[in-house]
Parts: structure tokens; sequence; C-alpha cells
């Protein structure tokens, strides 16, 4: 299966008085998973009910491999979605839920067991939860029949709307990794929203940053990463510090991003610009360490590899050096921002 | 005394009040005298002859058709309309149909007795059987709707999975729905078996149910054997019976709903 390419062509959408989507266009290509990124209210949830034919847009059209499947009913799709609250039927057991979708196409008897045993297994629940009720799991693993009840039907395309959210960190990255796992040898097209950039980058084979109702970039995580278009998809995909233009360094005007990984501390040469600064707040995260630096009293955002931190041994009030090359200044041209 | 005690102490005084009543109702059913407070010693007597009291079959048989009929159309239409505005927090349906539960039940009964001679329909089972269904219909909806469940989703998720209304409907709300359907029938029943203002104010001659046959006979208990006190009171111990039997029947259903 190669996989059904999504496309959105020019989809507006409005509750009332609030415009939701405002001309959206994008595809979303076949067999792979692609990342819907943004804040809440950026219209990220109403474009996936209207892939999933729950929202019905206002204009423009939906296409699945160049078919117009505007009008097509969500129960006429074949889209498996997993709801952000992920809406599992809390009357029926773990095994009912998954086989609802082939009770519904008429699938009975051994075909209906094997496929729903099969499914079950992709998503790691074994025997022992098959007659268990939904509501006695644990999030990770009502997660997980989420999942299954969208996968059984052999969706063209499968739809997860913030499926994560309410799930604590490590559970997640075990999740995510399922997710890439069982995406990959399924080969399914996907679309994923999140508000959450790391899910994002976790996951995203195709990143599509929106705001407002807009799509304002769209890319690979690297893509989008190192050439943001603006500074509001720079801030939002990872962090950076807006700066005055000239202060970093360009002779122009205007401000420009620069991300807290490519400011450096204590540079020995191999810099276009050198500060000097005091160290004024020191933040542990692991691996790295997020130091802000006061240059004239700016405070600049730098991260730092804990082995560099430690070998610099700089502390609270430390006078540093920290500085960048020019082409890891991104600029805009005048773009929104 | 401990606050426990106390508290102990208060319960059993509740409950004396509560039931001392009843308890002396259904004792005075089984006295061989047909005054109340003059123990003549026990009998069935006053049973075996509700079994040949016609009155008493007729009004039993008007007041279980009328409580059914009442309380299933009362919650069909309640249900439509629990579906129908489902979603929203509280909605214009929510103010129309909480009035009825508030006012005055002789208002409302004036008001439908004023109803139905201006469009001059004659009194009698439908009158009192309609008029049952709009009070209760109050009552439905409010059962109805106390734990709403957030449908939506569900209905999304099943909707994506492949299933049309119908089948959306039987599966996923029907069973979602059922503890308060049974709640709101057995409420809206016991309502309506037991009302005794509207059936008065809506009836018309010749038609009564158990109360209301309660009450004419409880006025002059000279008229026959069967209006003496303690025919009386087997007849309104029956009637206590059935509807204690409903609700403890209702509350099983609901332990048993717990449990699972």
């Amino acid at each position: 299966m190669a996989g059904v390419e999504v496309r959105f062509e020019d989809v507006w959408k409005s509750y009332g008085a609030v415009i939701a989507l405002r001309g959206v266009t994008l595809t979303a290509p076949g067999g792979r998973i692609t990342v819907l990124l943004g804040p809440s209210g950026c219209g990220k949830t109403t474009l996936l009910k209207i892939a999933a034919g729950l929202l019905e847009p206002d204009r423009g059209r939906v296409y699945f491999n160049g078919v117009d499947y505007t009008r097509v009913p969500a129960e006429r799709r074949d889209v498996g979605m997993v709801f952000q609250d992920l809406a599992l039927f809390p009357h029926m057991s773990v095994f009912e839920n998954v086989a609802f979708g082939l009770r519904v196409r008429g699938v009975r008897g051994l075909e209906l067991e094997r496929r729903v045993r099969e499914v079950l297994d992709l998503v790691g629940l074994d025997r022992s939860f098959y007659n268990r009720r939904v509501t006695e799991l644990s999030g990770g693993q009502q997660q997980r029949v989420a999942l299954a009840r969208a996968l059984v039907i052999e969706p063209k395309v499968l739809l997860l709307d913030e499926p994560l959210a309410h799930l604590d960190y490590k559970v997640k990255q075990k999740l995510l990794e399922e997710v890439r796992r069982i995406q990959r040898s399924l080969r399914i097209t996907t679309i994923y929203v999140t508000h959450d950039q790391l899910e994002a980058m976790a996951v995203g084979d195709v990143i599509a940053v929106m705001r407002d109702g807009y799509v304002v970039q769209v890319g690979t995580p690297r893509e989008v990463y190192e050439n943001p278009r603006d500074l509001y998809v720079a801030s939002f995909f990872g962090d950076a510090n807006i700066l005055d233009s000239r202060f970093a360094g360009l002779n122009s005007d205007g401000l420009v991003a620069l991300r807290f990984e490519d400011v450096i501390l204590n540079p020995n040469g191999d810099v276009d610009v050198v500060y000097e600064g005091v160290v004024e707040d020191i933040v542990f995260q692991g691996a790295f360490v997020s130091l802000e630096v006061n240059v004239n009293n700016r405070s600049l955002r730098l991260l730092v590899p804990r082995r560099e931190f430690v070998r610099q041994g700089v502390s609270l009030g430390s006078r540093v050096r920290v500085g960048w090359k020019l082409s890891d200044v991104r600029g805009f041209n005048s773009g929104r921002t | 005394m401990s606050s426990k005690q106390l508290l102990r102490a208060y319960t059993y005084a509740i409950a004396l009040l509560l039931y001392t009543p009843i308890a002396f109702m259904v004792v005075s059913s089984f006295n061989s005298s047909p005054y109340v407070g003059v123990w003549e010693g026990f009998t069935t007597y006053w049973y075996q002859l509700l079994l040949r009291d016609s009155e008493a079959h007729i009004a039993l048989v008007n007041s279980l058709t009328i409580a059914i009929v009442s309380s299933t159309l009362s919650v069909s239409i309640a249900l439509l309309a629990a579906l129908q505005v489902r979603g929203r927090r509280l909605t214009a349906v929510d103010a129309l149909v909480y009035p009825p539960i508030v006012m005055p039940e002789v208002a409302e009964a004036v008001a439908l007795f004023l109803a139905f001679t201006y469009l001059g329909v004659e009194k009698g089972w439908l009158t009192v059987m309609l008029g049952h269904t709009a009070f209760n219909l109050a009552f439905a909806y409010v059962t109805l709707t106390v734990s709403r469940v957030r449908f939506e989703e569900l209905e999304d998720a099943a909707r994506t999975l492949g299933a049309g209304r119908l089948r959306i409907f039987k599966d996923i709300i029907l069973p979602l729905a059922m503890p308060g359907i049974v709640a709101a029938l057995a409420i809206t029943f016991l309502l309506s078996f037991t009302n005794f203002i509207k059936t008065l104010f809506t009836t018309g001659p010749g038609f009564y149910t158990l109360p209301i046959l309660i009450w004419n006979r409880a006025r002059r208990p000279g008229i026959s054997e069967f209006a003496s006190q303690n025919a009386l009171n087997a007849l309104a111990t029956l009637v206590t019976l059935t509807a204690l039997s409903i609700a403890v029947a209702y509350t099983a259903y609901m332990l048993r709903k717990a449990r699972r």
C-alpha cells in the first residue's frame, strides 16, 4: 500500500463569528506522517476534523488521492481517528471497542477475532486485556486501545488529535516510538495534530506550522528548524533569542532570531560577533544546561552541553564572553511576525 | 452522648416519624374491627373483601394504564429532546422544562382543567393521561439530562468507524443512556401512579384511579363496607406496597449497574 495522499485546497471554516481556518492549502503525502503544529485555537483540530469528514468546510476542497472527498460523510471515508479524549466506548470491553468498526462492516466470527487479535498484538495488548473494561485501564493502555480501534478497519488515513497529550513523559516517549514503528510498518498516511514541538519533531516526516487559521510554513523538521520562515515559527518551533538586527551583527534594521544552541560560550575565534556579559540564571536540563547571560541589559539564552558547562566552571555571576557566527543569525524579509 | 450516637438517635427518630403512619396503616388493615383505633383481633378479611371489590379493580387497571402510558410517553419525548439539545450547557429547552417542577401542583391542575374545558375535550382516561404526561415530561427531562454523558465525541468516533445513525443510537447512545431512562421511567411511573390533585382536576364522571377511589371513600366511610376505615387501609397498603416494590427494584437495578 503506497498510502493515500490527502490534499486540502483553500479550506475555510468558521464557527459563528470565529474564523478557524483561513484558506488552508496543504498536501499530506501518502504513507508519511504530517504533523499539524500550533498553539490551541490555531485551527489544527478543525482541519483534522475536516479530513475526517466530521466537519464540512465552508469553502474549499479535500482530496484523497485526487478524488474529491469534500462531501463524503465520515462514516464512508475509511479514516481511523484517535480523539484527544480518546472517546473509547465506556460500556464496552477492550475487545468490543476494537471490534466495533469491524462489526459495522459485517465482519464476524473467526475473521473478526483474528483481525482484532492482530491489531491488539500490534499495539502491544495481550489476551489478558480483551475482557477488561476500558475504564479500568491506565492512560497509556487506553491510548493503545484507541489506536487499535482506529487501525483495525485498515483505514486509508490515520488521524491523530493530540493523542498523547494527557500522558506522562516516559509513557509518551514509549508511545511516540510505537506510533512511528506502527506507521512505518503499515505505511499509512497519518496526520498528527499537536501543540508540542518535541512530539512534532519526534514523529513528523512533514511539519505544517499553523497559526490563526493559516499554515505558516511546511517542511521537514530540519528544514523548518534551520530555516524558519518568520519570527513566529522560529520561536514556536524550537527556541530562539529574538534580537535587534544590529545587535546581532547585521547591517540592517528589524528583528532576527538566534537559536539558543548557536550562541557559543567563551568562544575561541571562529565566531563573527562577541559580547561580554554576566551569567544571571542557570537551569540544569540534563544533557544540556541553559544559561541566561546579561549583555548590556539584554538577555541572551544559550544552551550548552553539560560536559562543556562543567569544563568551563561557570557559575552565577561569572563574567563570560558569548559569540556567534553571522551565518547562524536568521533574518526575515519583513514577513508577518 | 457522642456525636455518633446522637446522629444514630436522630436517624432513628426520622425513620420513626416517616414510617409510623405507614406502619399504623398496615397494622390496621389486619384489624377485624372496621374502625381504626379499636383492636378486635387479627384478620385478612379486608384483603379478601378487596378480591370482590370490582371498583378497586377498575381503579387499579386505570391507575396502571395511565402510569405506564404516561411514563413511556413522557420519557420517549424527553429522550428525543435531551438528544437534540445536548452539547450546549443550558438551553431554552431547559428553561421551558423546569417551571412545571416548581409550580404549585394545584395551579397546574387548574390550568389543565381550564384548558381541557376550553377545548371541550370529554374528561376521562385521555385527559388524565395527558395531564400526567405534561407534568412527567419535566421530571423525565431533568432525570435524563442530569448525568448528561458527552455523546458527541463518542458519536464522532463511531462515525469514523463507519457507523450510521441507527447503529450509533442502538449501540452507543441507548446503552449509555439506559440508567437514566430506567430512572426516568421509575420516577414518572411513581409520580403518575400516586398522583391525586392533577387527576382530580382532569378526570370526568365515572373515571377514577386508586388515589381518587380512596379519597371518595374516605370522605364517606358509611357508604358501604368497602369504604370502611380498615378496608381503605388494606387498599392503601397495597398501593404503597406497589410503589415501594418499584422503588426497590429500581435501587437493585442501579446497585447492579454500579457494581459492574
